[in-house]
């Protein structure tokens, strides 16, 4: 059981001023009338079904947070600085060698963002459960650029396994975000019922170097639901994982949010690349991987030489 | 008339001889009443005359001979002999009898036929059923004959009816469809060619083609039949297009014959049949259409669009790349902000039979004239459709268009 502590830092009360130069109000009278709210973006992610998530809220402490002390609290900044919020995750490892593991993980949010917790705005936990997120081990994600996302919305493609951006319309897990923490930490037997998709996307030709791959799974009859989606490898391989079995198709695009992934960007990820999506549906089964699946995508964007 | 000369028989019959007297009187103006009262000598008839058949008929535009029997029996001088028609339902703008008279031949014990002609008169009625009249011998006071009774003719509805079929006349863009025509001729001597003309409304005159301009109803009597035209409308860049309508018409020949009635103008649709940007690959949408502002919703003044897009196994490996909207606005750009993509999938939908993939998407994209890229381009790749022409939805409507045009580059 993972324990967080809200840390009693004066940003809760402090009056701010806004992205836009307005002051405004404390966000909260106390620290401790956020409780409930971070207590119901902890819940959004250990109510996943198929994931095995165990973490709790244990009130307010007294102490700076986001310091390396070994405990894990969630504050508020003092002033807006150009962020929603930010995970900082520790790690360490054995001298001897070994994978790293995260050993604590400290939110902050910006003022703005703590005021919204206690709002009746729809999207007043985003923030919140997207920092959660990644304590728990997520990258950046995106927004899914299918279905019902009706609002021009701005999103990112993380390495897998991902995470929503925080952008969505709602307080609602993302399917980006049920999938990628059921592939950390799977419930039950969930990942043998899974399948996979696997593939490779080129860009005339050329290996399409970190393109977003996502799925839109056909649900029945004439419905649809966004599946998960992924990275491609520098070579342009993907593999989609824990896919419900049934018919997918499957999207490739450039990562739209490159300040989130300047190691890719670093690595040579291709962005003059159009988006584009196989028609043909793809079938998942159960503890199967499917393979196989290729796109080739246009070159072209603003400022590219493509001429069509 | 028959009124008078009943009284003047009753007359007659009270007062004994009196009575043919009067009779007699009605030939001479009773010039002879002061006779005496002995039978009069008998008159030989000269002449026996009547009709050769017991009736006659007609059908409108038709002459008909009507045979007239003679017998002359002491004509010293041929014999000019009257006939009257008596209309019956027939009225007499319905027949024409040009000469009503029959020549007999002078003669003394000789006997003959001639003929009495009468034309039907065609019209522009078709349901006035059979009209009657009669034709009646008019005694000659100077020529003691026997004449027959009256002919019963026939006038028998003619002419010929053509119309268009009764089911409604709808083409879809690259298909043919048949526009059945129905005739009913009841009494047509010979072909009958009619013309036929297709009137642009909301399609325009290269929406559709006919496959002729005339068609020929053939002679005959009481001949019911069917002919048909076929319309065809060519498939074309544009993919949205609501139902254009158009019209057939029958055109009868110059000079109009009398007796051809048309039916009326036949109203026919034209619906889209969208597009095949490649083989295997067809597209059709709904007129884009600007949103409303709804609950829940970031859609207001969007612009909205159904894609069906029909995939067969020919083109199973083709890739539907999206070529704009990528940028909202210029004010972006300059800030630095990477090319996003701003149209949003709605919803998808996908159906497979027999190899095929329909799918359905339901796309919303900022339109405004002042965007960057305000317009949605989707073009295929692979199978064969690599080079083929790209879609281009905007707030007029969605077509294929040549891709030629460099892409708008950003500085």
């Amino acid at each position: 059981m993972l324990e967080w502590a809200i840390a009693d830092h004066p940003g809760w009360t402090a009056p701010f001023v806004d992205r836009d130069g307005e002051s405004q109000p404390p966000p909260f009278g106390s620290a401790a009338e956020a409780v409930p709210f971070v207590r119901e973006a902890m819940a959004a992610w250990s109510a996943i079904p198929d994931a095995d998530l165990r973490w709790r809220l244990s009130g307010v402490e007294s102490g700076p947070g986001n310091e390396r002390d070994g405990r894990n609290t969630l504050t508020v900044a003092t002033n807006e600085e150009g962020f929603a919020g930010r995970a900082w995750w520790w790690f360490q490892r054995p001298f001897f060698g070994g994978p790293w593991e995260m050993f604590e993980c400290d939110i902050e949010l910006a003022p703005q963002a703590a005021a919204r917790l206690g709002s009746d705005d729809p999207r007043s936990l985003t923030v919140t459960i997207h920092e959660f997120g990644h304590c728990l081990g997520l990258a950046h994600s995106g927004r899914h650029p299918t279905i019902v996302h009706t609002s021009p919305d701005l999103g990112i493609w993380g390495e897998t396994p991902k995470m929503s951006y925080g952008l969505d319309i709602s307080n609602a897990l993302t399917v980006d975000d049920l999938v990628g923490a059921s592939l950390l930490r799977p419930a039950g037997n969930w990942v043998a019922g899974a399948g996979s998709i696997t593939g490779r996307v080129t860009v005339a030709g050329a290996p399409g170097r970190f393109l977003t791959v996502s799925s839109v799974r056909l649900v029945s009859g004439d419905t649809t639901a966004p599946g998960p989606g992924v990275f491609t490898d520098e070579d342009g391989r993907f593999r989609l994982e824990g896919l419900v079995p049934g018919d997918y198709l499957i999207r490739a695009a450039p990562m739209t949010r490159v300040d989130a992934h300047e190691s890719l960007l670093e690595a040579g990820a291709v962005l003059e690349a159009l988006d584009g999506a196989l028609l043909r549906p793809v079938t998942v089964r159960a503890g199967q991987e499917t393979d196989g699946v290729a796109l080739d995508l246009p070159p072209g964007r603003d400022g590219s030489d493509f001429v069509r | 008339m028959s009124r008078f000369r009943l009284r003047a028989v009753v007359l007659a019959a009270a007062a004994g001889f009196v009575g043919s007297a009067a009779l007699s009187g009605c030939g001479d103006g009773g010039a002879t009443a002061t006779r005496a009262p002995t039978a009069p000598a008998p008159n030989p008839v000269a002449a026996v005359v009547s009709f050769g058949a017991a009736s006659a008929e007609a059908y409108e535009g038709d002459t008909v001979s009507i045979p007239v029997r003679y017998e002359a029996r002491s004509l010293a001088a041929a014999w000019r002999l009257r006939v009257s028609p008596l209309p019956g339902t027939a009225e007499s703008a319905d027949f024409s009898l040009p000469n009503p008279v029959v020549e007999i031949p002078a003669g003394s014990g000789t006997s003959g036929e001639v003929t009495l002609d009468l034309t039907a008169l065609p019209d522009d009625h078709f349901e006035e059923g059979t009209e009657t009249l009669s034709l009646r011998f008019v005694p000659d006071p100077a020529v003691n004959a026997r004449l027959g009774g009256d002919l019963p003719v026939s006038l028998r509805e003619g002419g010929v009816l053509v119309s268009f079929g009764p089911d409604p006349v709808a083409v879809t863009e690259g298909e043919s469809a048949a526009v059945p025509i129905r005739y009913e001729a009841r009494n047509l001597p010979s072909p009958l060619r009619l013309g036929l003309s297709a009137l642009a409304g909301t399609a325009a005159d290269d929406d559709f083609t006919l496959d002729g301009d005339s068609f020929v109803v053939p002679a005959g009597r009481g001949v019911t039949g069917t002919a048909s035209v076929t319309l065809s409308a060519p498939r074309d860049a544009l993919f949205s297009e609501e139902d254009e309508t158009g019209s057939l018409r029958l055109l009868p020949p110059e000079p109009r014959p009398p007796g051809v009635r048309l039916g009326a103008a036949r109203e026919f649709v034209v619906r889209e049949g969208g597009a095949s940007p490649c083989p295997g690959v067809s597209l059709r949408a709904l007129p884009p259409v600007v949103l409303e502002p709804g609950p829940g919703t970031f859609d207001e003044g969007l612009l909205s669009t159904t894609l069906t897009l029909t995939q067969e196994p020919s083109a199973a490996d083709a890739v539907l790349f999206q070529r704009s909207p990528y940028i909202l606005t210029e004010t972006l750009v300059e800030r630095g902000w990477p090319s996003i993509s701003v149209l949003n999938f709605a919803h998808w939908r996908v159906e497979t039979a027999g190899g095929a993939t329909e799918h359905s998407i339901d796309l919303r994209w900022p339109g405004e004239e002042s965007l960057v890229e305000p317009n949605l381009e989707f073009g295929f790749l692979g199978n064969a459709c690599t080079g083929a022409a790209l879609a281009t939805c905007s707030a007029t409507g969605c077509e294929l268009t040549t891709p030629t045009e460099s892409r708008r580059h950003l500085p």
